[in-house]
């Protein structure tokens, strides 16, 4: 099995991954931000002709680091469902068999601004806990990072990533976990989904995601 | 620029010096035509905006400004001087930089022996297509016969199959196979047999996103009062601040304020500002005019300097002969270059950008199949650049292995995937075709909900539609366009069969130079990411002391 470089943080060890999971080791707890489940039918409800098959890709890829770690937690940093769907039929259906294949996992939902928008997460889910910010041991769990300093955050929204060079005009710009003084950014978990360049400081620890491996710069 | 130049120098031509180009707003622009047709503008500044469909009065002289990179067209520009009947027309080519000097006196020679580009209209556009389609259900409509026969009667849909036609057609009206499922969202529905566009949204869209050039967000340019003057890319925006000052439609503006698309702005007083740029496409050096350049270099080669524009570029030329040499007709030359930035290989094919492009990812691609190697590529018109962190090999360029004409299709399919060109390409098609939307000009782009990067669409194609028609006129018009199959073919031949002149450079010479700093580059990797990854480094910014 793949061994994967761990991040200490307040004497916790952290484990992020290449498919922008993050694995809390004392908690057990996998924490995975920014999903935007169904987004694309969101486009084909709104004219646009793209394929579906995203959502399913997703949860897929989900349940293999599922699988693979077997946690006794999960929490979704907010932005879990793009955005208001009015056929949803099939994405209920495939959220249900996801849940009913990791039943046994405590799952919470910190919920963000299209959290909002988008109205509650459909049931399927079977959410333990859904609130907007969410405190586990002396960490909390948001989904903007407004970090007041009182305790650690970790949270998403931003979809971060770092443009990095090197000689022979090598040049990248990649997703990233970006762990600064006072709390962590999380990068987007869904495939569909965008970026945003942020310029860390000296202060900052980033790990970027290089293809199947996190390499920390 | 010009525009402000030349008031500077004619003060006296303020209100009879005209301005034209394709981001000012229709009403300057008609103002410009208009003065024009009645004769009350001593001059106009321009760009092809002016080349076909407006009409006025021949000129009395034309400005070339920079290479006119085609015969051709350097005949149907100056073709718009010559107020009588066989009177000779006349334009003056006026250089931008040192190397078009040779360019001007190639095509000053093409003209005289009468060699002229054929004409190559563009082939199956199919997102051109839909846009059409969905065009005229917004007009009077159409019945699909009627239109599949108009539409074969044409260069460009001469070969359009039946099928896939109704694949066009399908598209726009159910959305394929995405949409079957939302009736409610047809772009243009069938009604007696008759297809009709009725959306009102979609027809506002439809109207906002056809016919621009640019591929950034528009930007609409307007005075505090309100008055419009045009649009700018959103990129040259965000590297504005208030107070700067920029030119735009002749004049000195100062920023004021931007909110959602639009940009607040001042006269200003201010003697100079940024320019904005354009991204758009650039006309490549054309076949006939390369073939003329070599021409001119192989004269200059043997000591032959007969024209003024070649005398005038004689200095760098002999510089190019002491660092390395000027290339004959029958000479590859390929310079070998190591600086801070890596090592560096110049070749110099003289094809026209768009040729060397595709000579660029093919020869990178073989280079890169037997070993881990990771390689940047620029181009010009007259050649290419490979640029690696690490030694790139000499020997398939010295057993002329990689020139080999085995194969080649394969190669340049496979290397059209490798340097990623089909995702680039697939850009401008998902904009035409209405999957990407340019956002209002002056207003936000309609609800970040629906707003992604072709680059993210085109991953969704790619994994779960593959087949989707849009995709492969991506890679055709790559090909065909682009990579001009044949030109490859003869091009890699002619390289095979050329005297190999492999030298390592001092000093970047005045051939390479301008290729060397050239930004936009494509990759072609056969390394890990992981790999190049760890090889790079991310700069830190120093904390800001509160």
């Amino acid at each position: 099995m793949v061994k994967y470089k761990e991040a200490s943080l307040l004497g916790q060890h952290l484990i992020p991954h290449p498919d922008k999971t993050l694995f809390w080791r004392e908690e057990q707890l996998l924490i995975v931000a920014d999903p935007h489940f169904g987004k694309t039918q969101v486009f084909r409800e709104n004219g646009i002709p793209i394929p579906g098959g995203t959502t399913g890709d997703d949860l897929e890829r989900l349940s293999y680091r599922l699988d693979q770690l077997q946690p006794r937690k999960l929490l979704f940093l907010g932005d879990l469902m793009h955005g208001r769907i009015e056929n949803q039929t099939y994405l209920n259906h495939l959220i249900d068999k996801w849940r009913r294949r990791h039943k046994n996992v405590e799952l919470f939902l910190a919920s963000g601004n299209h959290d909002l928008r988008s109205g509650d997460p459909p049931h399927q889910f079977q959410f333990d806990h859904v609130a907007k910010e969410i405190k586990i041991g002396s960490f909390v769990f948001k989904h903007k990072p407004t970090f007041d300093g009182l305790f650690y955050g970790f949270a998403g929204h931003l979809h971060p990533a770092v443009t990095i060079t090197g000689k022979g005009g090598m040049k990248e710009t990649l997703s990233c976990f970006c762990f600064g003084p006072q709390g962590a950014l999380l990068p987007a978990f869904g495939s569909f989904t965008g970026n945003q360049v942020i310029r860390p400081t000296t202060e900052d620890r980033v790990y970027v995601v290089a293809g199947d491996e996190v390499v920390e710069m | 620029m010009w525009f402000q130049a030349i008031l500077e120098a004619r003060p006296d031509w303020v209100g009879r010096l005209g301005l034209h180009h394709g981001s000012l707003n229709r009403s300057e622009r008609d103002r410009a035509e208009q003065k024009l047709r009645n004769g009350g503008l001593k001059g106009v500044v321009c760009t092809s905006s002016l080349d076909l469909g407006v009409d006025f009065t021949p000129v009395d002289l034309v400005l070339q400004i920079g290479s006119p990179k085609g015969i051709a067209r350097l005949i149907q520009r100056a073709g718009r001087s010559g107020h009588r009947p066989l009177e000779t027309s006349r334009v003056i080519c006026v250089p931008t930089h040192a190397l078009e000097l040779m360019e001007v006196a190639a095509a000053r020679r093409s003209v005289e022996l009468g060699l002229i580009e054929p004409r190559d209209p563009v082939v199956l556009p199919l997102d051109l297509l839909t846009q059409h389609l969905v065009s005229t259900a917004l007009g009077d409509g159409f019945y699909p016969e009627k239109m599949y026969r108009e539409l074969t009667k044409t260069h460009a849909f001469q070969s359009l199959t039946r099928q896939q036609f109704d694949w066009v057609l399908n598209f726009v009206s159910t959305g394929g196979s995405s949409l079957k499922a939302y009736p409610e969202f047809r772009k243009i529905t069938m009604k007696n047999g008759r297809y009709q566009a009725t959306d009102k949204k979609i027809a506002a869209r439809h109207r906002m996103n056809i016919g621009t050039i640019t591929a950034d967000a528009a930007i609409l340019v307007k005075f505090v009062n309100g008055r419009r003057l045009g649009s700018v890319e959103e990129r040259f925006v965000s590297k504005l601040k208030r107070g700067d000052v920029f030119v735009f439609a002749g004049r000195m503006l100062e920023f004021v304020r931007i909110k959602d698309m639009t940009l607040w702005v001042r006269k200003s007083r201010s003697p100079k500002g940024a320019v904005p740029q354009w991204m758009g496409g650039r006309m490549p050096l054309s076949t006939e005019l390369a073939s003329a350049v070599r021409d001119q270099l192989d004269r200059a080669a043997r000591g032959v300097f007969d024209s003024p524009e070649m005398n005038s570029l004689r200095p760098i030329l002999e510089l190019q002969a002491s660092w390395s040499l000027i290339p004959k007709k029958k000479t590859l030359l390929i310079e070998k270059y190591v600086s801070r930035d890596g090592y560096h290989l110049f070749i110099f094919p003289f094809e026209g950008h768009l040729v060397n492009e595709g000579l660029g990812a093919l020869l990178a691609y073989r280079l890169t199949r037997s070993i881990p190697l990771t390689l940047s590529i620029a181009v010009n018109d007259y050649g290419l650049e490979l640029l690696s962190d690490r030694e790139i090999p000499l020997a398939p360029f010295e057993d002329l292995s990689l020139f080999s004409t085995d194969r080649l299709l394969e190669d340049i399919l496979d290397s059209v995937n490798a340097a990623e060109m089909g995702r680039r390409q697939f850009r401008e098609i998902a904009r035409i075709a209405g999957l990407v939307f340019q956002g209002y000009p002056g207003r936000p782009k309609s609800s970040g909900q629906i707003q992604a990067s072709s680059s993210l669409l085109y991953n969704v194609f790619q994994r779960f539609e593959p087949d989707n028609l849009l995709l492969e006129q991506s890679t055709r018009e790559i090909l065909e366009r682009q990579l001009e199959f044949h030109r490859l073919d003869r091009s890699l031949d002619r390289m095979a069969r050329a005297d190999l002149h492999l030298i390592e450079t001092e000093q970047i010479t005045p051939l390479a130079f301008p290729i060397m700093v050239n930004r936009l580059r494509t990759r072609v990797s056969s390394e890990r990411l992981a790999d190049r990854v760890r090889r790079m480094l991310l700069k830190l910014e120093k904390k800001a002391n509160m």
